[in-house]
């Protein structure tokens, strides 16, 4: 599962979770496979993202799991000693892997 | 104390002179300078901007077509939303070719024109009654620089005249006198600026056409909008008020949610804090009127009614909000 | 630095009129400006999301000439008081980075976050005016820019010593010009009049002991560039994140309940920051193969 900007969303994309508005309504199914048409809809109603199945957009830039999970873990090096840092540490870590869960 | 009273030497006129044909040699500027006119050049659009936002000359003149396309028009859009050093005097310099196509004295806005090849003493001429045309013909208020009764009654008395219907608004603020009492004369300044500004904006973006925004003094400020513009004029102006007001206020003021002062009889009262209340008199369609004077009648009233309402309100004409 | 070389860094500093803005930013307002349907409101709503211009704006409000000086300190209330015209102005007159970085966007993309985190903490701790304190994270990190543009030789030897001696950026300003961006925010903030509310938090953002009276809002803003620089979004820094005051953080009581659901709501806010993002370095990309095209 890829979580993408609206922007990069296209034809045949496939939705891993359901598109919800900002009050919970759910516009568009989990499952429902995306047309340009769809994603203009999408974009009109001010949906900034959606997860999609798959890995269908690449960016050079992106890092593997692991690597990302080495980049939050050097980040937090110098603040080990600082409880509420290592408990946002921990979190961000953990958020990093639910965003890739199939 | 004795006052001696010192010759004392008054400082340049800056000008900003936007275009390369206009001081066509060393001796117009001298002779500028000379009249106490410090000419400065600017080519580019950019730099033009920054300075009439920045730090505002006391008159603009600028060649038509100046840096390309549109910046001429561009740039004396700028000069005109300096509200702070309000009605620069604009002087445009044009070819006479300009003036046998129709030129959209709307599109330039300006107070003059001249046409090229400048010679020296035309341009002098030129600045010298344009400088005292602006004092003449404009009856500012010194504070917010907005146009002042004489411009105010002109501006309603049109109203009345035309087919048209507009609402005449009038501004008042509610507390002002606990406030200036409590923060002092300098922070009222400061407020009625605000609201001058605001009001202006407001008018500008939703309903320029048509519109007029004057300053009777003190806390009495008056617009003039065409009637299908009300409602959402008057409602975005006490919006912008309350969304603004506190940073004219103290925190301890807003969180008592009012300010004790001395009512005029000098006993200690609880006084609201500054709140906004416009009355709006209709005019046109089945609202004849003939005379600004029957108009102010009408405001009062109104205003007295809004007045007696809490917090920030508009009334238009007699109906309630 | 000694007395005299920081005195002269001082009084040049004062000068800087025209800290240069992304050329995305630029051109994606520019054509807002242009299209009569365009509302201050969406005008507004772009340029929060730019730390130069907002700084800018918030100098031109709180200009002694426009009559209330030292009293906006939130971005929102500039723009009303401005109105249209004038940042149409603005925008025109905005001058432009010649050399676009990868660190100026990294730097915009970490003030934008700051602001985002900042509006969230502040809105959660029912502060009055939360928008003030999410105008002053966009702006904290304003002395980076300064530094950039009035000492680059300096700057690329900060930038050089972070790398090999691996210290803070904070360290090796100090090192290096004898003062940190902290400091430099701070005369800029005092330089243009900005309000206390504003010059407090940027002056503090990494040390919040030294706030007097806006206490919160410092700690406040030290704890969203914390937490942003913890999410690795954007950057215009070192590696690491930077130690917490306890105080600060007393002050802000938050809870390990707290951090998930500020966590949630960053997340959340921040997929709107990111398009954007995509969208102004598109809009710059678009505007630089124009030149090339045009033989610029």
């Amino acid at each position: 599962m890829q979580q993408i900007l609206i922007a990069q969303a296209g034809d045949g994309m496939i939705l891993a979770r359901d598109v919800e508005s900002e009050e919970g309504r759910v516009l568009c199914g989990k499952g429902t496979e995306l047309s340009a048409c769809l994603v203009e809809r999408l974009k009109k109603m001010e949906v900034t993202h959606v997860a999609v199945e798959g890995h269908p957009v690449v960016d050079e830039n992106e890092k593997t799991l692991k690597e990302e999970l080495f980049d939050i873990e050097q980040r937090f090096k110098r603040v080990k000693h600082i409880p509420p840092l290592v408990h946002l540490k921990k979190r961000i870590m953990e958020r990093a892997v639910k965003a890739r869960e199939e | 104390m004795i006052i001696i009273q010192k010759k004392v030497k008054l400082p340049m006129q800056r000008i900003l002179v936007a275009g390369k044909n206009i001081i066509n040699s060393p001796e117009t500027r001298l002779l500028l300078e000379a009249k106490g006119y410090q000419a400065i050049l600017c080519e580019k659009l950019q730099d033009a901007v920054s300075m009439v936002l920045e730090d505002p000359p006391d008159l603009l003149i600028t060649e038509k077509g100046f840096a390309g396309s549109n910046h001429d028009h561009e740039l004396i859009m700028a000069a005109k939303a300096c509200l702070q050093k309000a009605n620069i005097p604009i002087l445009l310099v044009l070819d006479l070719d300009d003036l046998k196509s129709d030129m959209n004295w709307d599109y330039y806005p300006v107070d003059d024109f001249i046409v090229k090849p400048v010679p020296p003493e035309t341009l002098l001429a030129r600045i010298e009654l344009a400088e005292s045309r602006m004092v003449r013909v404009f009856d500012n208020n010194p504070l917010s620089k907005l146009p002042g009764n004489t411009s105010i009654l002109r501006s309603i008395q049109r109203t009345i005249d035309s087919d048209e219907s507009y609402g005449v608004c009038y501004i008042d603020i509610d507390n002002f006198k606990p406030y200036n009492d409590r923060y002092g004369f300098s922070r009222g300044d400061e407020v009625l600026l605000m609201v001058a500004r605001i009001t202006v904006n407001v008018v500008e973006e939703l309903a320029r056409d048509g519109s007029f925004v004057g300053h009777i003094g003190g806390d009495d400020f008056v617009f003039i909008v065409r009637e299908e513009n009300l409602k959402p004029v008057c409602e975005r102006l006490v919006e912008n008020f309350e969304r603004v007001k506190n940073m004219f206020l103290s925190p301890e003021d807003i969180k008592a949610g009012a300010f004790i002062g001395e009512d005029r009889q000098g006993n200690e009262t609880r006084f609201d804090l500054l709140s906004l209340s416009v009355a709006v008199v209709t005019i046109g369609g089945e609202n004849k009127y003939e005379h600004f004077g029957e108009v102010s009648v009408v405001a009062s009233q109104i205003k007295h009614y809004a007045k007696t309402l809490d917090g920030s309100n508009y009334v238009i004409d007699r109906r309630e909000r | 630095m000694e007395e005299a070389k920081k005195e002269h860094f001082r009084r040049t500093l004062r000068d800087i009129k025209n800290l240069p803005t992304l050329p995305g930013m630029v051109t994606k307002l520019t054509a807002m400006a242009e299209d009569p349907d365009t509302t201050t409101e969406q005008m507004g709503k772009v340029i929060s999301k730019d730390h130069i211009l907002a700084a800018k704006l918030l100098r031109l409000v709180n200009s002694a000439f426009y009559g209330f000086p030292q009293r906006i300190s939130s971005l929102n209330n500039a723009i009303i008081l401005l109105g249209f015209n004038v940042i149409k102005s603005l925008i025109i007159s905005a001058s432009i980075f010649e050399i676009m970085e990868d660190q100026d966007v990294e730097l915009w993309e970490h003030s934008l976050g700051c602001a985002v985190v900042c509006s969230v903490v502040a809105k959660r701790l029912g502060i009055s005016d939360p928008e003030e304190i999410s105008t002053a994270g966009l702006i904290h990190d304003i002395g980076k820019v300064a530094i950039k543009m009035e000492l680059p030789e300096e700057y690329e030897l900060i930038n050089k010593m972070v790398l090999e001696e691996k210290v803070s950026r904070f360290a090796a300003e100090r090192q290096i010009l004898g003062l940190d961006h902290a400091e430099v925010g701070k005369w800029l903030a005092k330089k243009w009049n900005l309000p206390n509310k504003l010059i407090e938090p940027i002056s503090c953002h990494h040390d919040p002991r030294l706030a007097k009276e806006e206490q919160l809002s410092s700690a406040v803003v030290h704890f969203g560039n914390i937490v942003i620089r913890g999410m690795g979004y954007g950057h215009g820094d070192d590696k690491w994140v930077p130690p917490m005051s306890q105080r600060a953080f007393r002050l802000l009581e938050i809870s390990a309940v707290d951090i998930d659901e500020i966590l949630d709501e960053i997340e959340d806010k921040l997929w709107d920051v990111k398009g954007f993002s995509l969208e102004i370095q598109s809009e710059q990309q678009a505007a630089a193969s124009e030149n090339n095209c045009n033989g610029k």
